[in-house]
């Protein structure tokens, strides 16, 4: 059944190479198409003849190839923020451009009304795009504009807990989603426990989310998408800009290294929270203890432009979370009676490194290849350094202790992309990749020494596990007719781990049909499979989350996703607006077991012995999109309708259960406004059903019976009892039976821009929850019971844990030219 | 300078304030009756009846006990009766105080092996429960040996300690589901000296973990207390508990002076009822460490077979034998 399906894939995807191949005189326009400014490549952008009506689309680095006819050209280059330009000329012969968009004509150019790729022209569905600028602009927690934030505003993306920077897509979960930065995969892309996510948006240039429809050169992962591309720096001049919030500040430095041939860009952030808190910290505890906590990002690329044909990208990212308590302590000099002292110190630290080398090379004028090495690291480490030191009788005993832990995840990655352009109505990509995966689900040290005699030293360790990926893709972007276009191919992966192989093929389409000139049906179908799952116990994104492989023991996740939507331009081409429907099944998904608890057995242990395996989940809904791209007023209204479940055989008695993140309704509003040129606002509101949550319902009194107990805890007793209170507790709802209240939020910013004469300025002043709804982190079951006065009745209460009220922030950015 | 320090200051008061804690109304609990008795043959039947409460109830024992229900069992489809209810108090679970306790009481009669027994509960206040066990045959072992210090097992914080284990073969019956556990171990021992001394005879109590199982590093581990008969379903088999002696300092070569005479062996052979409830009741219990909520065990639905209620209604017949060594 399977090489059926991937033989009519194979025909499919090759069909058609000969339509418009019987044509006698042809020749290809290929080059760039780049920001005439600094030289950034743009992506997606529409190249085509206005005589023919064929064009072509640049890809990820800016590449585009149109096949034409000999003859007369007018040759049209646009894309959305930049005026189009319009060269007329006759194709004689093979001819390689770059085109540069600017605001301003270039001698024979001709400035012509933007006619960027409309929503109903694109083959691809279910994928949106934000303009980094329209980011920046957005209201931001504590002054701190984020990528993820901005992208958990979409429809068909949940953000999981309030502030934190976890995105559940269609009913996915938070490892479904493949994030690339510059191709390269990040595993983990919080920093300060899911507040903020990993990206400095002044590094970036484009952020693009893929929901369903997946071309087959995405691999991988079952729900999303989130292709993120640094910027490559200013190929022209040196440019500087950077910002300073309440909590981070932010530099990045671009500009030629040879002016028109190589550019680097550098950029880096830091919080500083912990140089206010460590003092303030000690001051608190008597000089004896302090605190401190950072995070830090840098990103930095270089390219170089060899001819041509040949371009070289060094790209790298290195950041981490940092966090610190010491206390120490001493009573008198060492060598009196009664001297003592202790020091304890922890350490806990968690980040990415990555880096990725790339080369660009174009072989004729038809066919682009980028050969891509990457190299990523993640890593969880935990470090406690314990001195004791005390006196007895003029015997010093000093005894040191060291406790460690750490779990990570290595990738060694390559991979040789193709770009193939036989003819307008053809754009084929294929390639081949492998990843080496090395991942530490967790290792335990634990060190004793007394007066330098070594008394304990041991390290438990999860087994380390290694396993090895090998893709394969092929798709054809073509269209037949005027108003059909379609997207076929197969992603094939064999994935070895434990000497267990596996094999997917995953079969991929989507297409489009246009009813009218503004209105276009699409629909898609996708299969899926992932071979990595993500152990986590809570609804909070924390590092301690385990990154593990598919193994023998439990099989990798899989999909198929259908979707099926219209999309059309509306209001004379100011609004897009788009309408879809998905159904969406998952198998193969993990869970941990019932009364599993990470601080109880999951450091050393056996994972997989901890795990529920092959679960089923289902999410099917509705989206809605209408977005404002150009004119003064920007932003979108985004609406989903969505039902997520989960199914496992041995929890909640076998029967579905909501997924946490279940929300039937999800309503975003996204506007900014320039008043002037010098003054924008902006504001976003939110709106989700209250996320599904365990708690007990209830609770009865249990027997306990002479001698009934057990190793894992209960305990034992000879006589008969009855215990009530503390009894078992009752789950009538099920799991994730329970509702927290509805989320909502009003977000506000005001910028204020200012030209200088060394470059510009600009004030941003963002209110986060205006309004100060007190959202619902989490309930607990508790007492009415003060902990610090006692005052209370003591009386059983429900209680609801909110974060972020009411939040003002401050920001200052420049950018100097 | 010192305003933006002062702002920040300012907005570091802010955030600090943002964790607040507040209180919701539940939707109302349905109490519904609890039933709670495990049945031993060769032992009176006794039942626990109380009823559910919900989660914002302040409890206490006196207000979910039902001390004026009516309980009435049947033996095979034989009514035996109505049970009495006894007003005892006891320890409470902590051993901290006196609780009541709502037992009601079979005069007469003792539960028989290979008996399904049925219950039904009624309440003028609650829907009627009904239940249904059959009591299991006492564990039927027919050899047992004690394999003593066997592996040196060295833990995370380095202190080391022989495993033991004790091997039962039983003589399972055949087609029913049965679940064994060693409730106590004692081992006779006589400490053999110097010949001139004369031996010595004495008793030890052994601490049972659980069944062993292998764990990764050649020794053992006990995660089970009941050991499952579905290898060996009808047949003879042997199942392996893990024990601590002792002599659990010392290495094999070391213990050279004392000679096992006896085991005197308390058995428990439990029905799938009462080991799917306790297996679920230990771990909802083993994973309660987290009041807050912020890193919540995953939740545990503990196994019922009452219908329209709660609790358990489950058999497990206990036995002591002692085996000559």
């Amino acid at each position: 059944m399977k090489l059926l399906k991937l033989s009519f894939l194979l025909t499919l995807i090759i069909m058609g190479c000969w339509g418009g191949q019987l044509l006698a005189q042809k020749h290809t326009i290929s080059g760039y198409l780049v920001d005439a400014q600094n030289g950034e490549k743009l992506i997606s952008a529409k190249v085509y003849d206005e005589l023919t009506a064929q064009g072509a689309l640049t890809n990820n680095f800016g590449f585009f190839s149109l096949t034409l006819d000999a003859g007369s050209v007018q040759l049209v280059a646009a894309y959305a923020g930049y005026q189009s330009v319009k060269i007329p000329f006759e194709l004689t012969q093979d001819t390689v451009l770059t085109l540069n968009l600017d605001y301003y004509a270039v001698d024979e150019v001709e400035i012509i009304a933007e006619n960027v790729q409309r929503i109903e022209e694109r083959t691809e569905m279910s994928t949106v795009s934000i303009p980094i600028e329209q980011i920046k602009r957005l209201p931001a927690l504590l002054g701190e504009v984020d990528v993820i934030k901005a992208v958990q505003l979409l429809p068909g993306v949940q953000s999981g807990n309030e502030g934190s920077t976890g995105l559940y897509v269609r009913g996915g979960g938070p490892d479904q989603n493949l994030i690339l930065l510059d191709d390269v995969p990040l595993y983990y892309v919080s920093h300060l426990g899911g507040f903020f996510s990993v990206f400095n948006a002044d590094a970036l240039s484009s952020v693009k989310l893929v929901k369903g429809g997946f071309p087959a050169r995405y691999g991988g992962r079952l729900s999303s998408v989130l292709d993120i591309r640094m910027k490559e720096g200013n190929l022209n001049k040196f440019e500087a800009e950077g910002s300073i919030s309440n909590i981070a500040s932010k530099l990045s430095i671009q500009g030629p290294l040879v002016k028109g041939k190589s550019s680097f860009i550098v950029s880096g952030r830091r919080t500083y929270l912990d140089l206010f808190t460590r003092p303030l910290s000690k001051a608190a505890s008597g000089g004896i203890g302090s605190f401190g906590y950072y995070f830090y990002d840098l990103n930095a690329k270089v390219n170089y432009i060899f001819s041509d044909k040949d371009r070289l990208y060094l790209s790298g990212y290195l950041g981490d979370d940092n966090l610190g308590v010491s206390v120490a302590e001493a009573n008198g000099a060492p060598g009196d009676d009664n001297y003592w002292e202790y020091d304890v110190k922890n350490r806990t630290l968690w980040g990415n490194k990555l880096a990725a080398l790339r080369w660009n090379h174009i072989w004729g004028n038809r066919l682009f290849s980028n050969l891509t090495t990457t190299f990523t690291n993640y890593r969880f480490h935990v470090k406690n350094d314990v001195l004791d030191v005390f006196t007895d009788n003029q015997q010093i005993t000093r005894t040191e202790a060291f406790l460690g832990y750490q779990s990570g995840i290595k990738d060694l990655a390559a991979k040789l992309d193709f770009d193939y352009y036989p003819n307008p109505n053809h754009d084929i990509k294929f390639g081949i990749s492998g990843i080496y995966h090395q991942f530490t689900p967790g290792l335990l040290g634990f060190r004793i020494a007394e007066s330098n005699q070594s008394l304990i030293d041991t390290t438990i360790a999860a087994q380390r596990q290694k396993s090895v990926e090998a893709t394969a893709y092929i798709e054809n972007n073509f269209r037949i007719g005027d108003r059909f276009s379609a997207n076929v191919g197969v992603h094939g992966v064999m994935y070895r781990v434990n000497k267990k192989d596996y094999f997917s093929l995953q079969p991929r389409a989507s297409a489009r049909y246009l009813l009218t000139d503004r209105v276009s049906l699409k629909g898609s179908y996708v299969q899926m499979t992932q071979f990595l799952h993500l152990l986590t116990n809570s609804t909070v994104g924390l590092p301690i989350d385990i990154w593990v492989p598919a193994t023998d023991k439990v099989p990798p996740q899989q999909s198929w996703q259908a979707a099926f939507g219209v999309a059309s331009s509306v209001f004379g081409d100011q609004f897009e607006l788009s309408v879809e429907g998905y159904y969406k099944e998952m198998d193969g998904m993990i869970a941990y077991k019932e009364g599993t608890n990470f601080f109880l057995g999951v450091a050393g242990a056996d994972w997989q012995e901890l795990v529920e395996t092959s679960g089923h989940g289902e999410a099917y809904g509705a989206e809605f999109l209408l977005q404002k791209k150009k004119g003064k007023t920007t932003g979108w209204i985004g609406y989903t309708l969505s039902w997520n479940n989960r199914q496992f055989d041995n929890l909640n008695a076998g029967q579905p259960f909501p997924y946490k993140f279940d929300r039937r309704h999800d309503i975003s509003v996204v506007v900014t406004h320039d008043l002037s040129d010098k003054v924008s606002i902006s504001g976003t509101w939110v709106y989700g059903t209250g996320n599904a949550l365990t708690l007990p319902s209830g609770g009865y009194g249990q027997v306990i019976f002479p001698n009934e107990f057990s190793p894992n805890g209960s305990f034992g007793r000879t006589f008969a009892g009855f215990q009530f209170g503390s009894g078992i507790q009752l789950y009538e709802n099920g799991r994730n039976g329970f509702r927290m209240e509805s989320y909502h939020r009003l977000d506000l910013g005001i910028n204020f821009h200012k030209e200088t004469k060394w470059g510009e300025r600009s004030w941003n002043i963002s209110i986060y929850n205006a309004y100060g709804r007190q959202n619902p982190y989490t309930y607990f079951l508790g007492r009415d019971r003060n902990v610090f006065t006692g005052e209370g009745s003591g009386k059983p209460v429900l209680r609801r844990l909110a974060l972020f009220p009411f939040i003002p922030s401050v920001s200052y950015s420049f950018k100097i030219k | 300078m010192y305003k933006f320090f002062c702002l920040f200051i300012v907005l570091l008061g802010l955030l600090s304030a943002c964790e607040k804690s507040v209180e919701l109304p539940l939707p109302p609990h349905d109490p519904k009756i609890v039933v709670n008795a495990r049945l031993s043959a060769g032992d009176s039947i006794e039942v626990y009846v109380s009823r559910s409460y919900g989660p914002l109830e302040d409890v206490d024992s006196e207000n979910i006990q039902l001390t004026d229900a009516t309980v009435e069992i049947l033996d095979n489809g034989q009514s035996l009766g109505q049970l009495a209810y006894r007003d005892t108090t006891v320890q409470d679970f902590w051993g901290s105080g006196e609780i009541i306790l709502g037992k009601y009481v079979l005069r007469n009669h003792l539960a028989q092996a290979d008996h399904t027994y049925s219950i039904k509960v009624s309440h003028p206040d609650y829907e009627s429960v009904t239940a249904e066990t059959t009591v299991p045959k006492a564990m039927k072992i027919t050899q047992a040996e004690v394999a003593q210090n066997a592996f040196r097992k060295v833990y995370g914080d380095g202190y080391a300690e022989y495993q033991s284990l004790l091997r039962i073969t039983v003589d399972d019956p055949a087609a029913i589901e049965n679940f064994y556990r060693i409730n106590h171990l004692q081992i006779t021992v006589r400490n053999t000296f110097e010949p001139s001394i004369p031996d010595s005879i004495f008793t030890m109590d052994i601490y049972v973990e659980g069944v062993a199982e292998e764990a990764g590093d050649g020794g053992y581990e006990a995660l089970e207390s009941y050991g499952k008969d579905e290898t060996f379903d009808g047949t003879s088999g042997t199942i392996d508990f893990l024990c601590y002696l002792p002599t659990s300092d010392l290495a094999p070569n070391e213990i050279f002076d004392m000679e096992f005479t006896e085991l005197i062996i308390t058995s428990l052979s439990a029905n799938a009822d009462w080991y799917q409830y306790i297996d679920k009741v230990n771990l909802q219990r083993g994973s309660d460490i987290d009041d807050i909520g912020l890193f919540p065990s995953e939740s545990v639905v503990v196994y019922t077979n009452v219908e329209n209620g709660y609790g358990i209604f489950g058999a497990a017949t206990k036995k002591t034998v002692q085996i000559p060594q």
